[in-house]
C-alpha cells in the first residue's frame, strides 16, 4: 500500500515536471504594442497584420515544433537528429527573436532624433546622426536577398556598429553584437506597399523608429 | 488519358527533322536565353513571350508586371553597368571579353568589386529569363518524349517529381530558386540555389526553374508560398524545357546523331478537357499540404494554421 502510494506520488511529480517542462518551452507570439494600422502611412495595416499574424506566428509555431523534435532527439541520444534540426532552430528561432525586437523598435510616436546617451554614442562612433543614418540605410538597402540591417553594440569595445545579417540569422549569436535597432528587409516587410522600391521603404521607416526603446536597450547593457 | 495523348500526338505539325526546325515559328522572346552564350557590349532586357495578363489566373498581371519591368530590368541594367566598368578598368582580361555564360561559369576569375555585382545581377538577369520562358498558359503541362522518360526513370513518375520539386520549393528558406538541371552525363536532378546564384556557376545546365523570392508571389498569394507553387504547376511549360534541354546539349556539343523523335507543337493551345491531367496533379499537391493525420484519419488542418509549415499546431 505504502509502496503504491509512493509510486503514485512520484509518478504525479514526474508527470507534472514533464508538463511544466513542455509548458516552459512553448514560445508564444507577443502582442503588437500598438494597433496594426498605427504605423501608417509608413507601413500599412495590411502588411503589419500579415507580418505579425502570419510570418512571425509561423516562426513561433515552427520553433516550438523544432524544439520538440530536438527534445526527443536528445532524449533518444540521436546525434544525427540533433544536428539535423539545428537549421530549423536557427531559421525559426532567429525569426522569432528578430521580430520580437522589431515590433518594439517601431512606434506610432517614433521618428525624430534620439536624445541623451544614445545620441552621444552615435555622434561619437559615426560623427553625426546623419552619417549614421546614411550608412545604415545604404547597408540595409544593399542586402542581397533577404536579411536585416542592424545597429548593434560591441560590448568589449564599448562602441556602436552598423552591420547586416542574412536571412533570419540573429545578431547576437552570429556576430556577438547586442541588437539595438533592426530593419527587416525581407520582401514581405514592404512588398505590398512599396513593391520593388526597397530604398523608399528604408528611408521612410526612420519616421517610426522608437528611439526610447533603442536607448533602453543600450542602457540595459552598459 | 491515352486518348488525350493520342490527340496531342495527332496534333503534331509536319516539321523537318532537326533541332532548329521548331524555332521558325517561335518568337525571339521564346529563346531569349540564347544570347547568354554570345558576347554583347550591352545585353538587352528581353520582353516576355506573352502578354502580362496571359498567365491569369495562375500568375497574375500585377505580379508579372513588377517582376519583369521592375526586378528583371534592374538586374539587367546593373549587370550591364558592372560589365562595362570591368571591361573599361581591366582591358587585358580575356574573361571580360567573353560571353555572359563563360563569365558566370568562371566567377572566381572575375576580380572584385565586379564579381559580387556580376554574380548577383548577372545571375538575376539569367535566372529570370529562364523563369519567364518556362511559363506558358493553356499548353500541355507535362513532360513529353525523352524528358518524360528521364523524369520517370529519375523520380518514378511526374507526380512524384512534382512532390519532390514542391517540397524543395516549400522548404527553401529566404530567397532563392528551385531548379531542374541536367549535367554533362545527361542526369537530371532537383537543386536549390540561394539569392541569385545560378546553376551555371556549378557547371550544371538549367532546364526548369521556380523563383521563390517573395517578390515572385507576394502580391498575389502573400505569405502562402504553397498556393503559389500549386498554381505555378498550371503554367509550367515543358515544351520550353525540352527546347532548352536540346539547346544546352548543342552548346556543349552533346547532340544526338539522329533526331528521330516526334516533333511536338509545344505552343499549340490545348482544349480544357485535355488539361485534366495537369490539373489533377496540381490539386492533389495543394490538397496534401492542407491535411494532417489526426487519430488515424486524414483531416484538414484548421484554416488558421494552413499557412504554417508545422505538421501539427
Amino acid at each position: 500500500m505504502l509502496a503504491r502510494s509512493g509510486s503514485v506520488f512520484s509518478w504525479t511529480r514526474r508527470a507534472l515536471g514533464a508538463a511544466a517542462k513542455t509548458f516552459r518551452q512553448q514560445h508564444t507570439l507577443p502582442e503588437l504594442p500598438y494597433a496594426a494600422t498605427a504605423l501608417e502611412p509608413v507601413i500599412s495595416g495590411e502588411i503589419m497584420e500579415l507580418h505579425h499574424g502570419k510570418h512571425h506566428a509561423t516562426y513561433v509555431n515552427n520553433l516550438n515544433a523544432a524544439k520538440e523534435q530536438l527534445q526527443s532527439a536528445l532524449q533518444s541520444k540521436d546525434e544525427n537528429g540533433v544536428i539535423a534540426i539545428q537549421k530549423a532552430i536557427k531559421f525559426n528561432g532567429g525569426g522569432h527573436i528578430n521580430h520580437s525586437i522589431f515590433w518594439n523598435n517601431l512606434s506610432p510616436n517614433g521618428g525624430g532624433l534620439p536624445i541623451g546617451a544614445l545620441l552621444e554614442a552615435i555622434e561619437r562612433d559615426f560623427g553625426s546622426f546623419d552619417i549614421f543614418r546614411a550608412e545604415m540605410t545604404a547597408k540595409t538597402v544593399g542586402i542581397q536577398g533577404s536579411g536585416w540591417g542592424w545597429l548593434g553594440y560591441e560590448k568589449g569595445k564599448n562602441r556602436l556598429v552598423v552591420t547586416t545579417c542574412p536571412n533570419q540569422d540573429p545578431l547576437q549569436p552570429t556576430t556577438g553584437l547586442i541588437p539595438l535597432l533592426g530593419i527587416d528587409v525581407w520582401e514581405h516587410a514592404y512588398y505590398l506597399q512599396y513593391k520593388n522600391v526597397r530604398p523608399e521603404y528604408v528611408n521612410k521607416i526612420w519616421d517610426v523608429v522608437n528611439w526610447d526603446d533603442v536607448a533602453k536597450r543600450l542602457s540595459d547593457v552598459q | 488519358m491515352a486518348g488525350g495523348v493520342t490527340v496531342c500526338v495527332l496534333l503534331v505539325s509536319v516539321l523537318a527533322v532537326g533541332s532548329s526546325s521548331s524555332t521558325d515559328q517561335l518568337l525571339p522572346e521564346d529563346t531569349a536565353y540564347e544570347m547568354i552564350t554570345e558576347y554583347r557590349d550591352n545585353y538587352p532586357p528581353p520582353n516576355l513571350p506573352y502578354a502580362y495578363d496571359a498567365l491569369e489566373p495562375f500568375v497574375n498581371e500585377a505580379t508579372l508586371k513588377v517582376h519583369h519591368q521592375g526586378h528583371h530590368r534592374a538586374y539587367c541594367t546593373k549587370m550591364n553597368a558592372a560589365l562595362k566598368e570591368w571591361r573599361k578598368q581591366d582591358p587585358e582580361s580575356q574573361l571580360a571579353k567573353s560571353s555572359l555564360y563563360d563569365i558566370m561559369k568562371n566567377l572566381s576569375g572575375v576580380p572584385e568589386p565586379w564579381r559580387t555585382a556580376i554574380r548577383n545581377n548577372g545571375g538575376g538577369f539569367i535566372n529570370h529569363i529562364f523563369y519567364f520562358v518556362t511559363m506558358r498558359n493553356k499548353v500541355y503541362t507535362a513532360p513529353m518524349g525523352e524528358l518524360a522518360k528521364q523524369v520517370n526513370a529519375t523520380f518514378g513518375g511526374y507526380e512524384r517529381f512534382m512532390e519532390e520539386f514542391g517540397e524543395a520549393a516549400r522548404n527553401l528558406f529566404g530567397s532563392g530558386y528551385v531548379w531542374l538541371v541536367e549535367d554533362e552525363e545527361r542526369n537530371i536532378s532537383i537543386i536549390n540555389t540561394a539569392n541569385q546564384d545560378s546553376p551555371i556557376s556549378d557547371g550544371l545546365y538549367p532546364l526548369l526553374v521556380l523563383d521563390v523570392w517573395e517578390h515572385a508571389y507576394y502580391l498575389q498569394h502573400m505569405n502562402r508560398r504553397t498556393n503559389y507553387i500549386g498554381k505555378w504547376w498550371g503554367v509550367a511549360h515543358w515544351g520550353a524545357v525540352s527546347r532548352i534541354q536540346e539547346w544546352w546539349r548543342k552548346v556543349r556539343g552533346d547532340e544526338d546523331e539522329e533526331d528521330d523523335e516526334e516533333e511536338y507543337d509545344w505552343e499549340k493551345e490545348v482544349p480544357e478537357e485535355k488539361m485534366r491531367r495537369s490539373m489533377i496533379g496540381r490539386k492533389r499537391f495543394q490538397r496534401k499540404r492542407r491535411r494532417v493525420e489526426v487519430g488515424g484519419k486524414m483531416r484538414d488542418k484548421p484554416r488558421a494554421t494552413r499557412s504554417c509549415n508545422s505538421p501539427l499546431v
